[in-house]
Parts: C-alpha cells; sequence; structure tokens
C-alpha cells in the first residue's frame, strides 16, 4: 500500500515539474514568435510600413484599425540605435519589445518636445563603459621610488565612488540639456520597435505616409 | 491543455469589459507570458495606455453583427481614445471601422451614446458586418492615468445594450 502511495506521490511531483518546466519554457518554444513572423518585412534597422490593417493584424496578433504600423527590428549588440521622425497627427507611439514581444520600453508624443521623434538606444554595457572612465581614479598611484614611503590616500568608500559617477553622469546630462533628443539605455539584444501614428480621417493618409517615409530606424 | 483555458489571469473586470494591465511586461506571471507567447500577440503598455475589451452585452449574450447595440456611458478619461471591434471566429471578414474620440458627438451630459449595428444608423456608428457572428469591442484609451493604478471601482464604462436583432 505505501509502495503505490509512494508512486503516486512520485507521479504527482514529476508531472507538476514537467508542468512548471513546459510553462516557463514555452515562450521560447513557440513557433508563433512574433519577432520570427517580421522577419518577412525586410532588413533590420530600417522602418517597414505595415499597409494595412489585416496585415498588421496578422503580424502583430492585434492592432487599432485606428493607427498606422511600422516596425523596425534591430540589436542593440550592434550598436545604438537612432530612431527619429517628423511630427504628423495628434497621437503617435513607440514601443520596444524584446525576442518575446514583452515590452521593456514605450514613449510617445507626449513626452516629445515638438511633436517630433527623437530618441536614441544604447545597450547597457556599452553605455557603463562610455561612463565610467570619466571618473579620475584617486586611488591610482604615481609612479614614485620604492625606496620611499609616502603617504596613501585613503581609498574610496563606495558612497564616494557613487558620487563620482553621478556626477559624471550629471555632466553629460548638462552637456546635453538643449539636445531634445530622449536616450534610453536597454538590457536587451534582439528587439523591436512598434511605431503607430493615429489616423483620424482617411485624409490625414498623406501626411501619415510623409512621416512614415522619412522615419529612420540606424 | 490548461494554457488554452482563456486569460484568466492577471485579468481586472472593468463592468462588461476586461482591462489587461499587466499584460506583456516582463513582471507578467509565468502563465500569462507563456499564454501570450502561443497567442503570438503584443499588447500596450501602460505608458501607452489601456485596452478594454467587451465580448457580451449587458443581457451577458455575445456580440453579434445581426444585432443592433446601443454603447452609453462615460468613457474613462484619456487623451485619445479608440472603439473598434473585432471578429472573432476565423475566416470572417475583416472589421476595420472605427470611432475615435476625435470624431464622436458628446451627449448634452457629457455621457455617450454610440450606435453598433450592419445598417447605417443617425449619430454616432460603429459599422459592423451582418456576416459577422461573432465580435468583441476593443476600447484603447491612450495615455491615460488609468492604465498605471488608476482602475478601481469608481471607474464607470459603457454599458452595452442589444435594441433589436435581425
Amino acid at each position: 500500500m505505501t509502495t503505490l502511495i509512494r508512486y503516486i506521490l512520485v507521479s504527482l511531483v514529476l508531472g507538476a515539474l514537467i508542468h512548471i518546466g513546459a510553462v516557463i519554457a514555452l515562450p521560447n518554444f513557440a513557433d508563433q514568435k512574433v519577432w520570427n513572423r517580421l522577419a518577412q518585412l525586410g532588413d533590420n534597422r530600417e522602418f517597414h510600413l505595415i499597409g494595412d490593417h489585416p496585415t498588421a493584424v496578422r503580424l502583430l496578433g492585434t492592432a487599432d484599425p485606428a493607427m498606422v504600423y511600422a516596425i523596425c527590428r534591430f540589436n542593440l549588440k550592434t550598436g545604438p540605435v537612432t530612431m527619429a521622425a517628423p511630427p504628423s497627427t495628434s497621437f503617435w507611439n513607440v514601443t520596444i519589445f524584446n525576442e518575446n514581444a514583452e515590452m521593456i520600453y514605450n514613449l510617445h508624443d507626449g513626452a516629445s518636445r515638438n511633436g517630433e521623434l527623437d530618441l536614441e538606444l544604447y545597450h547597457l554595457s556599452k553605455k557603463r563603459q562610455e561612463v565610467l572612465p570619466t571618473i579620475e581614479d584617486p586611488n591610482r598611484l604615481a609612479p614614485v621610488d620604492p625606496l620611499t614611503p609616502l603617504p596613501v590616500p585613503p581609498p574610496l568608500t563606495d558612497a564616494q565612488r557613487a558620487d563620482l559617477l553621478e556626477e559624471a553622469i550629471e555632466r553629460e546630462r548638462l552637456a546635453r540639456e538643449d539636445d531634445p533628443t530622449i536616450e534610453a539605455i536597454l538590457d536587451v539584444d534582439k528587439a523591436f520597435a512598434i511605431y503607430k501614428i493615429f489616423r483620424p480621417l482617411s485624409a490625414y493618409d498623406g501626411i501619415i505616409i510623409d512621416a512614415m517615409s522619412q522615419a529612420r530606424c540606424e | 491543455m490548461t494554457l488554452e483555458r482563456g486569460l484568466q489571469f492577471n485579468t481586472v473586470d472593468v463592468g462588461l469589459w476586461e482591462a489587461w494591465p499587466v499584460a506583456g511586461e516582463p513582471t507578467a506571471d509565468p502563465y500569462s507570458k507563456a499564454l501570450f507567447a502561443r497567442i503570438g500577440s503584443v499588447w500596450m503598455s501602460s505608458t501607452e495606455g489601456l485596452a478594454l475589451v467587451a465580448k457580451t452585452d449587458t443581457d451577458g449574450a455575445g456580440l453579434t453583427g445581426q444585432c443592433r447595440y446601443r454603447i452609453s456611458g462615460v468613457v474613462p478619461r484619456g487623451r485619445l481614445w479608440t472603439l473598434t471591434a473585432t471578429a472573432t471566429e476565423p475566416r470572417q471578414p475583416e472589421l476595420d471601422s472605427y470611432l475615435t474620440s476625435d470624431d464622436v458627438i458628446w451627449d448634452e451630459d457629457q455621457s455617450l451614446t454610440v450606435t453598433i449595428s450592419a445598417r447605417v444608423f443617425p449619430g454616432n456608428w460603429l459599422p459592423v458586418s451582418e456576416e459577422t457572428n461573432r465580435f468583441e469591442l476593443v476600447l484603447r484609451i491612450y495615455d491615460t492615468p488609468l492604465a498605471s493604478g488608476g482602475l478601481d471601482d469608481t471607474v464607470r464604462p459603457p454599458v452595452i445594450e442589444r435594441e433589436v436583432c435581425l
């Protein structure tokens, strides 16, 4: 009897483990991955306009017919991405997704200074490398006669190091104050951006197509 | 398989409408994540807005293109909203008509009345097709504080009443 109970318990636990494993692994195996479907649009680092609503639904799974969509695929590891577009209608939005179609960043025209899309994306590791060398390291000792003892400055505490890093970042921020470019630092390699422009009426199609054709994703 | 059971996780009921405030973000629970991966859809981030979906009228019956419906009430606030109908069965004509906050006419008391039907109707009218057996209404509210924690009992979204069927 106890052997039977033991077998049942083992089966239950095994079943639960397999279930949990399947649920967690599923996003990687889904054959309907949006990332894969978007490859058919064309080259990376280019905004591809989606011509009509049924195509948008087929590619994205769900779409608002009141919006005109463009997609750009890219890999941040190969370098920063600049996204730019002129102003168009009363609403636009850019959402950045990772390979698993999870949202990692969003920006709409409300955050822009003049209705222009002006966004720069950096990979987290690259940005760190850029900022850190500007901090002078007081712990670095000048070459001296090794026989002559010199007073050694006390090592930086974590708080002091953090302060220096903040100062460096602030210096950089001030340098960019007049530049409306929005910068985002993302921790992702493969990603895609969905840029959508609101289409109040078909009369706006000309303006929207214009803005989309001038939109850059480089 | 349990993952087919429908999007019952992390949904919030707002009257007749269902909202998915945490859909598609990396913090979502693994069940929602797996289900979204399987469906292969992208969703709205909370900064962008909120999507509300209604699948039934006030009697609980599914929405069909053979009936005329009246939506009335107040639309939750946001900079822009769009109302669309989506056919939910395969091989149905793609519905691509829409109404937006830009072009609707409001009633005297600041509330909204919209007619959804296959036949043209005066006032705010969202066309659907007679051939559409089943559809859902999607109300997308863009740039709204409701998307990040503003959804609670005080929000009263529109109701959907069935008026007449063919």
